[in-house]
């Protein structure tokens, strides 16, 4: 049974992994055709050049890079405070938040903006997209840092205490540096979610701030482009390598 | 502490919800705005049998989608749970693929199945077919898509479950006569039956509110619920009626995840 | 001379638990104070209480005449040896022995380093946490309290977590530290061998309550409660009078001096190694067990012997 299980599990592996892989090698295919013609880097240039796809990509790391930060700080300390105390509202909003269609939750941030620009003179753009990224991806902050508190021994804070370090410092001196991992793989897990949004952003971007996943989500409703191979496989791979580190640390 | 994030989620979530809870009593103004009367309209019309219908494939699709995960997942979470050493490694390995780009592996399907795409040019070059099957913008290619991305959501409780199997209720089956296959059965299956529903929820419902996957590899032509809410939202301009929408699959999604955390799903939080 | 440590009257309340009853005891400068007791009977919360992590309900604890009640963990002049140690897994050995200190002045690197030297940990100073041993993590947790110059230190179960073959040399090795730096110690144990061979004073809790404060000697031969009598050493209960096994002695023939005694039969000889314990059945059912050495006669099942023990041994009860 071993043998056949074995037998199984590669195929499934292959079923997981073949079509990216697939992808990748069709990127450096010469041919704009599913034939192959030959290696060759054309589309990566062409992705390179092409100014849209460009700037998206620069929106994409901005948001992302804003939404991590807010977040990290948000659901650290939110992990903390649970860690302390358990809160019965904040973890269903959490749960909510975790298990809220990306739809649902597009439509109702847009719903909710267009309420507040009634009263306020703010227009959709970048900050509406981070402020989105920041709310889906709070929970997964929370989920991996508090995972990683409740490995350690609450007595290490009292330790700490008990020797002279108030309340703040013993967070400061004992629990963030253990946490430290923890944050991290917690803020490269948000960086990639977010980097990765369509749904969400689609909804709640302005008209000038349009990000990697929609330009890429506009070509491939068009057809199939080898430019958009090239990009993939660049993604793929940042992503893949992040996604990568953030576990070594969760891990350790 | 915890004051920043409470602050956050209620602006950001649960204000939100609110709003669009609002919006679903109201009616859709001439040019596509909101107006005044407050009615229950919205919630009568999608006893439509046209919006009915989008309803039930979307649950017919979800649950096809479900037991697929579970056929094509328990012999892998079965072999991870006995891959001794390189458990966690094997298990990374099936996990990371979900963690690069939810889009992107979709574009790959469509990439491998459409017309002039990889599967027919292998197909046809190999004289299978003389015609390219039409493979891509239909319910199959939607539910292959959600199978491949909800798979891992279906293997890690299963594995969870499996792994903490006590080995020794295994042999203790064989020493009383029970082959592999009547073991599977009677004892590995019923004791792994909390990972079987927590996999089957973690699957079902995130399917039930697919958008992007019946976007793309259906072609707009197989609308699921998430792609009715969209499209209130954008082309159709009706906001009361998709706030509606989006209230009603809210409700059967907080049903499952109240159903979850009640069967001892693991505490995420 | 004034206690370094008093509580007086302290109670602590949970819902639907009272875990400390109006608690008084005061600890002597310089001594080593166990409080022993059953688990559950609040000997750990007391510890807490003057450690700073629990308020009490009410009463006060004093630490050198001041009333310490309103400070906090880190505003106390006490530290504590937590029963796992929790020593900081991110930092050395010598990172965590300095944990404590405010400033590095001369005189607290120069206590740092001789204590080192005390807790034989020359040489050990740069390794993880995770890279020594449990009885080397044990003295760094030690050395860490004690690099605060505390004026009380707390050790709560000291030896629990310890191999039980090291647990006597360990004992040994408290002892003598404790007189090496002369702090006054308050330690928590369940085992009465441990309170017994190293202490100054013992505190018998028992459900919230203390119920005797004493030397070693004086609670164990003049206890006063049956619970002190029965929690720090076997006792036979002959007619509401207790003896201890080792007072109880057996002979063949009816004794004739002035001394408790009272007929039974031998049901069961148990050799120990060092002593035998003979276990003796009265006429009312009950059993006894008198300790006797192996030169004091064989007696066999079946015997019918007269148990005797000196009045002076007796332990009677008013309750």
């Amino acid at each position: 049974m071993s043998r056949l299980l074995a037998v199984y599990a590669t195929a499934i592996y292959a079923f997981l992994h073949l079509p990216l892989l697939i992808l990748a090698i069709f990127s450096f295919n010469a041919s704009r055709f599913t034939v192959w013609e030959g290696f060759s880097l054309r589309w990566y240039r062409a992705a390179l050049e092409n100014s849209q796809l460009v700037e998206a990509c620069r929106n994409s790391l901005v948001i992302a890079a804003a939404a991590t930060l807010v977040s990290t700080c948000l659901g650290t300390l939110c992990a903390y405070g649970l860690w302390k105390r358990r809160s019965a509202p904040i973890t269903a909003g959490l749960y909510v938040s975790l298990v809220t269609p990306e739809v649902v939750m597009g439509i109702s941030l847009l719903a909710f903006y267009q309420w507040l620009f009634r009263y306020l003179d703010v227009r959709l753009g970048l900050h509406t997209v981070v402020a989105a990224h920041v709310t889906f991806c709070l929970a997964y902050v929370v989920l991996v840092v508090l995972a990683r508190l409740r490995t350690l021994e609450p007595a290490l804070e009292e330790a700490a205490m008990d020797l002279g370090a108030t309340e703040w410092q013993a967070f400061r001196r004992v629990t963030l540096p253990l946490l430290g991992p923890g944050v991290a793989a917690g803020a490269m897990l948000c960086f990639a979610l977010s980097f990765d949004d369509y749904v969400i952003t689609s909804l709640v971007a302005g008209v000038d701030s349009e990000t990697l996943p929609m330009v890429i989500y506009a070509m491939a409703r068009r057809g199939v482009s080898p430019v958009v191979n090239a990009v993939s496989t660049i993604i793929v791979f940042g992503l893949g390598i992040l996604v990568l580190v953030a576990e070594r640390l969760r891990q350790s | 502490m915890l004051a920043p994030a409470a602050v956050w989620m209620a602006v950001f979530v649960a204000a939100p919800l609110g709003v669009v809870a609002a919006y679903s009593f109201l009616t859709r103004g001439p040019y596509g705005g909101l107006s005044e009367p407050w009615t229950l309209e919205n919630y009568v019309r999608l006893a439509d049998p046209l919006y009915l219908r989008i309803v039930a494939r979307s649950f017919r699709i979800a649950a096809v989608t479900t037991a697929l995960c579970l056929l094509l997942g328990f012999p892998l979470a079965l072999f991870l749970a006995r891959s001794g050493r390189r458990k966690h490694l094997l298990l990374a390995l099936v996990i990371l693929p979900f963690w690069t780009s939810y889009l992107v592996r979709t574009y790959a399907w469509m990439f491998l199945l459409r017309d002039t795409g990889l599967v027919n040019t292998l197909l046809v070059e190999a004289g299978l077919i003389e015609q390219p099957l039409p493979l891509l913008y239909n319910e199959g290619a939607v539910i292959l898509g959600l199978v491949y991305g909800h798979l891992p959501f279906m293997v890690l409780p299963l594995f969870a479950a499996l792994e903490r199997l006590d080995r020794s209720l295994i042999e203790a089956a064989a020493d009383l006569g029970a082959r592999p296959l009547q073991t599977l059965f009677r004892v590995v299956l019923p004791l792994a039956r909390p990972g079987l529903v927590a996999g089957a929820l973690l699957v079902f419902i995130p399917c039930l509110g697919a958008y992007l996957t019946p976007d793309l590899l259906g072609g707009g032509k197989t609308v699921m619920v998430g792609n009715l809410i969209q499209n209130q939202f954008t082309a159709a301009r009706d906001w009361p009626f998709g706030a509606a929408v989006s209230l009603a699959l809210m409700a059967l999604v907080m049903l499952g995840l109240a159903v979850f955390l009640r069967r001892g799903g693991e505490r995420f939080l | 001379m004034e206690p370094v440590l008093e509580l007086r009257q302290v109670s602590k309340r949970y819902p639907g638990h009272e875990a400390v009853r109006e608690l008084s005891l005061q600890v002597p400068r310089g001594a080593l104070f166990s409080l022993l007791g059953p688990s559950g009977c609040g000997k750990t919360t007391t510890l807490r209480l003057v450690a700073g992590f629990e308020q009490p309900t009410t009463g006060d604890i004093y630490l050198n005449g001041v009333r310490i009640n309103s400070l906090k963990p880190y505003e106390r002049n006490v530290s504590t040896v937590f029963q796992n140690y929790a020593l900081f897994p991110h930092l050395t050995v010598r990172g965590n022995i300095e944990f404590g200190l405010r400033r590095r002045t001369a005189e607290a690197e120069r206590r740092v380093r001789e204590l080192i030297e005390l807790m034989h940990l020359e040489g050990k100073e740069d390794r993880r946490i995770s890279e020594i041993s449990g009885g080397e993590r044990q003295r760094v947790a030690l050395a860490r309290s004690l690099a605060v110059a505390p004026e009380v230190l707390l050790l709560d179960e000291p030896l629990s977590a310890l191999d039980p073959k090291l647990r006597k040399q360990v004992r040994a090795e408290l002892r003598s530290l404790q007189r090496r730096v002369g702090v006054t110690f308050v330690l928590v144990t369940h085992d009465q061998e441990e309170a017994l061979s190293i202490s100054d004073l013992i505190g018998v809790m028992n459900q919230g309550r203390l119920e005797q404060v004493g030397e070693p000697r004086e609670v164990y031969q003049r206890p006063r409660t049956r619970f002190v009598a029965s929690f720090l050493g076997a006792v036979n209960w002959v007619d509401g009078v207790g003896v201890r096994p080792e007072a109880t002695r057996i002979s063949s023939t009816p004794p004739t001096a002035d001394v408790g005694s009272i007929p039974a039969t031998v049901r069961e000889t148990i050799f120990l190694g060092n002593c035998i314990h003979v276990e003796a059945e009265l006429e009312d059912g009950e059993v006894v067990v008198a300790e006797v050495g192996w030169q004091d006669g064989r007696f066999a099942r079946g015997d019918r012997v007269y148990l005797w023990w000196d009045r002076a041994d007796e332990l009677r009860f008013t309750e």
